[in-house]
């Protein structure tokens, strides 16, 4: 698209985030909460609408909701209730959700994200999270005239992160999510999976003229199964909606559906104009008080947040932002190398040492958790620092075995493989003075200007002795015969 | 007296081996088979009844047996028992079999009640005759040509006419009260949340309560003494201990009490002069016998019933969605797509009175009118419960009549909904208020038609509502 | 307030319900009728007054994370109108 044109327009996006939490058991009864099992196996007449069952509510689910009201910073309403959303739909047993309309469990609070080709950070403002039951899955077959339903998904505790129309680019709502699946999996509140569903994520977009007082006609997206097909849709849609504008026509506000496979977005057919709910308090709850005593435990309890690693890298540990991003990237990680830098003064060095040998070592075998004590890792890193083992020989030879015999000394390693170097002048300066001795014509041609011979005088001592010598003391000296 | 008025009669008569379980069931059989006309029961247990009966004969020979051994319970169609059908009295529940029992009716059974079969009730629980029935109206045992009562018309004609010593109901807006009255006998509805919703099929959940039908104030004290209390099922149940109902009934027997009447209910319109005398007659009694009478004003009162029809139309809009042929019950044969079936299976499955409080619960909860019906209507109820609490705090009871009428006519008021409606003017303050109320015998009209009157207390005051029953009815 | 065809249509559907043209007559009649009396609820002054939304005296009933036996999956679809081995099934929604 012209830029000039796109120039013309601003792009406004709210998302809607669901989150199926991580408990045992559903919300409102004690199912098996789980991905993956047979259909209709994990239900139960409260599950089913049964006429004579009741809700009652999960204790853990509440607290998943108020700790990522927390992480967010987000105010904790101290008394609030569940609605009945009334609609009809076959995987929707009760012919109504149980959510929270009036009073969410957590107000406004904010994301702090920095996009792509952003110079800086930004606090994406939320309006809401609230709790809520999930649906179950309708399974539409060809060439049937029946639709198919699985109840095991209805009943799975979700909370709903509700951001204000606040994100203005596809990259913004790239690094929102981004974000916010870090933190799900930080807290170990939801494991942020939008593949399988366990993350969903709906979006409101809509565009203004630049400089406009109001909003323009918003659309609602949905079906888009992955953090990149966010991005995907949302460039889709902007281009889209800004063409009827530029022809002339008006934005119909309605739902359109992603379709991943050519990245278009489509009106859903559906004959449901607004839908009215009717919402009002569900009579079956009992209203939640979340009192000093329960609010601080809570706070207590929260594990470190990906932000706050985050700075704490960079202010506490010196370390640049690009690292500090790096190594926040899983809540695994991040702990690792808190622990990390308490054994070891070399900060930006076992920086280095994540960043580059064990998130290789991580990746090829498709590991999460870091299979070496952090005292072990520490270990080997001062070794390499205090110029004991060369790097290569320590990220090379001695890390993969650490990763197989987690409790072996690196230092014994290194020991056992002859991996220490050779730091001390008086031994390494004779092999110098040998090789210089034994390669007359070379130190003439490094000596007119051949300076590029450096290396192979380097690699020469190396080979004398036998890779022991530690080669920025070769270095040295050599530079320093050679003149 | 009858043969089996009281438990009390019944487990002497066990004791002294005049009648066993066996012989007691045989008999209750033969009395639902004898009045079958009366349609009130819509399944029989009898096998299952009869075995039963055989197991708890053996527990009280070797002194197992629990308390309520030898208590024979019909139950409204609207309580689950655990494979046993269940309809609501409607069609739109047709082959519906419950996978559990509820709270109230195990704690029954744990105790070693008999549950002898399922009660004919009008459809949801919405009604005030029995005649919205999908399986036909119930009869009044004592003049076949009027109503019973209802909803829980079926369970109050069953311990009127001698089919089982208890029966459980579910009043929401009076629906124990009002057919007690219309049936001669005692209908007990307790504080809202002190049993367990878990097992009722809902209607208006912030108002629905399961009711006891009974001959005696014993009876009905230990029934509710059993099945009352805390339960791991129900989210809005009291946590409150259960007080040992049937231990405490003597308690009032030397104290004065401080009466209210409404005025506003003796000068309803529609209220029939005899239960206008009746009730007045009681309250002169009490007076001369040193009690404090004392007559209140209730300005609110002809705002209680809109206020009721609003919020439980809303609420039942909304609890019988489920009932959409999706996971049980009746399916529409005449569906060709998910439209067709979810409109043609709910019209065809629900009666016209649940049709019409489904409309209109769907109107006030509709996004323009919310705040008009229904929001209004949460702040007249809070307004309402909080001036009877204000006067229950003042008074130990507040008595009126149970109904403005003695049963009538069947098809007298069934073309009329808002007729119909008026028929629970007295009955449905304490479903607004939440507190307990009961209904007793307060003698017959000139025509032979019982006479019921309605004692109301304060929340969780259900000790002192027996107590004072006693009292009167003796 | 007076309920008229298309109101009542509106409700029916969110309802799921249908009239015909007779029982739609005799449904807006009974409708308006019903709707005429509550609206006594206007003579109330209900300034100040707040909502009651719960008639339980009980906050914070909560159930510990801890899954229960639940129901076999032939229990579960034994009152299915109509079913597999696996599913449940309803009619397709046709556009």
């Amino acid at each position: 698209m012209d830029e000039a044109i796109r120039g013309k327009y601003t792009l406004v996006i709210g998302l809607e985030v669901h989150a199926q939490l991580m408990t045992a058991t559903k919300i409102f009864n004690s199912d098996t909460n789980a991905y993956g099992s047979l259909p209709n196996t994990n239900i139960s007449p409260i599950t089913l609408g049964h006429p004579g069952t009741l809700p009652i509510l999960n204790r853990k689910a509440v607290e998943h909701a108020i700790r990522m009201g927390l992480a967010c910073n987000s105010k904790i309403s101290r008394e609030n209730i569940f609605d009945r959303k009334n609609y009809f739909y076959p995987d929707l047993p009760k012919g109504y959700q149980i959510t929270q309309d009036r009073t969410p469990i957590c107000i406004g609070g904010e994301v702090i994200i920095k996009s792509k080709d952003a110079a800086q950070e930004r606090a994406v403002k939320l309006n809401r999270i609230h709790m809520e039951e999930d649906a179950g899955k309708s399974i539409h077959l060809d060439g049937s005239t029946d639709t198919l339903v699985d109840f095991n998904r209805a009943g799975v505790p979700l909370i709903e992160i509700v951001t204000d129309p606040d994100l203005r680019s596809a990259d913004e709502a790239y690094a929102f999510l981004t974000e916010v699946r870090k933190i799900v999996r930080y807290l170990g509140v939801c494991d942020g999976n939008m593949e399988e569903g366990s993350m969903r994520c709906d979006a409101n977009i809509s565009i203004m003229l630049k400089g406009a007082k109001e909003y323009g006609k918003k659309v609602e997206v949905k079906n888009m199964n992955s953090i990149r097909n966010v991005h995907r849709a949302i460039e889709h849609e902007t281009e889209r909606q800004i063409n009827e504008l530029e022809k002339g026509n008006e934005i119909l506000s309605e739902t359109r559906t992603f379709d991943a496979g050519d990245g278009t977005t489509a009106g859903m057919r559906t004959k449901e104009t607004l839908n009215d709910y009717r919402y009002f308090p569900d009579p079956d709850l009992s209203p939640i008080v979340v009192s000093e005593e329960w609010l601080d435990s809570l706070k207590e309890s929260m594990p470190a947040l990906p932000r706050e690693l985050y700075l704490k890298f960079q202010q506490q540990y010196g370390l640049p932002e690009y690292d500090a991003q790096v190594l926040t990237d899983t809540k695994e990680m991040a702990l690792y190398f808190d622990g990390l830098c308490q054994k070891t003064a070399y900060h930006k060095a076992a920086s280095n040492w994540m960043m580059g040998p064990v998130k290789s070592f991580l990746n090829d075998k498709a590991l999460v958790d870091i299979p070496i004590t952090t005292g072990s890792l520490a270990e080997l890193i001062e070794l390499v620092e205090t110029e004991k083992v060369s790097f290569s020989a320590a990220s090379k030879k001695i890390l993969p075995e650490l990763m197989e015999q987690r409790d072996k000394s690196a230092l014994q390693l290194a020991e056992k493989l002859n991996l220490i170097q050779d730091s001390d002048s008086d031994s390494v300066a004779p092999i110098v003075e040998e090789v210089i001795a034994a390669m007359p014509e070379k130190v003439a041609a490094f000596r007119k200007g051949k300076k590029g011979l450096l290396r192979m005088f380097v690699g020469e001592v190396m080979k004398r002795s036998r890779g022991k010598a530690n080669p920025k003391l070769v270095n040295e000296l050599l530079q320093k015969k050679l003149g | 007296m009858e043969k089996y008025s009281s438990l009390e009669v019944i487990r002497t008569g066990l004791k002294q081996g005049e009648i066993t379980c066996l012989s007691l069931v045989n008999h209750y059989l033969d009395n639902i088979e004898k009045k079958s006309h009366l349609n009130v029961f819509l399944e029989v247990y009898a096998e299952e009844a009869r075995q039963r009966a055989e197991v708890i004969d053996a527990k009280l020979a070797d002194g197992s047996a629990g308390r309520l051994a030898g208590m024979i319970v019909g139950i409204k169609d609207v309580l689950c028992l655990k494979d046993h059908g269940l309809q609501g009295g409607s069609r739109i529940l047709d082959g519906f079999s419950s996978q559990f029992t509820g709270t109230a009716v195990q704690k029954l059974l744990d105790e070693d009640a008999i549950i002898i079969g399922r009660q004919n009730c009008d459809e949801f629980a919405m009604g005030s005759s029995n005649e919205n029935s999908a399986f036909g109206p119930v009869l009044n045992d004592i003049d076949n040509e009027r109503v019973p009562g209802g909803s829980s018309g079926g369970s109050a004609v069953a311990v009127q006419a001698d089919m089982c010593l208890i029966s459980l109901g579910s009043d929401t807006g009076g629906s124990v009260r009002q057919p007690a009255a219309f049936c001669g006998i005692i209908g007990l509805k307790p504080t809202y949340s002190r049993i367990s919703r878990h097992g009722l099929i809902a209607y208006g959940s912030s108002f629905d309560v399961i009711g006891v039908f009974s001959k005696t104030i014993e009876d009905n004290a230990l029934v509710l003494e059993i099945i009352a209390g805390a339960d791991d099922f129900d989210s809005t149940v009291s946590q409150k201990d259960v007080p040992a109902y049937s231990a405490e009934l003597s308690i009032g027997t030397q104290k004065k009490y401080k009466i209210a009447y409404l005025k506003e209910t003796l000068h309803t319109e529609g209220l029939d002069s005899e239960i206008k005398e009746r009730t007045l007659a009681t309250l002169k009694k009490l007076k001369d016998d040193g009690h404090e009478v004392e007559e209140v004003s209730f300005p609110l009162l002809d705002y209680v019933l809109p206020t009721y029809y609003i919020l439980t139309t809303a609420e039942a809009s909304s609890n019988l969605s489920r009932y959409d042929g999706v996971k049980y019950g009746y399916r529409s044969e005449n569906a060709e797509d998910l439209a067709s079936m979810y409109k043609k299976t709910r019209t065809e499955g629900f009666g016209k009175e649940v049709q019409r409080r489904i409309m209109l619960g769907t109107f006030v909860l509709s996004a323009s009118y919310y705040d008009a019906y229904y929001n209004k209507a949460q702040k007249v109820r809070r307004m309402i419960r909080d001036a009877t609490k204000s006067l229950l705090q003042k008074h130990d009871f507040i008595l009126l009549p149970t109904t403005p009428t003695a049963a009538f006519k069947i098809g007298e008021h069934s073309s009329h909904p808002l007729e119909m409606y008026l028929a629970d003017l007295f009955t449905v303050q304490s479903s607004v208020a939440g507190t307990p109320a009961i209904s007793i015998p307060n003698g017959n009209s000139r025509e032979g038609l019982p006479i019921g009157l309605q004692i109301m207390a304060d929340d969780f005051k259900e000790a002192e509502l027996f107590a004072f029953s006693k009292y009167l009815l003796n | 307030m007076k309920i008229d065809k298309d109101t009542l249509e509106k409700m029916a559907h969110l309802g799921r319900l249908e009239f015909d043209e007779s029982s739609a007559d005799a449904m807006i009649e009974d409708m308006n009728e019903i709707v005429t009396w509550v609206e006594k609820l206007k003579e109330v002054d209900t300034e100040g007054v707040m909502p009651l939304t719960t008639m339980s005296y009980e906050i914070n009933v909560f159930r510990e994370d801890v899954p229960k036996p639940h129901l076999s999956h032939e229990r579960a679809l034994k009152n299915a109108p109509k079913k597999d081995e696996d599913y449940f099934r309803v009619p397709k929604v046709l556009d």
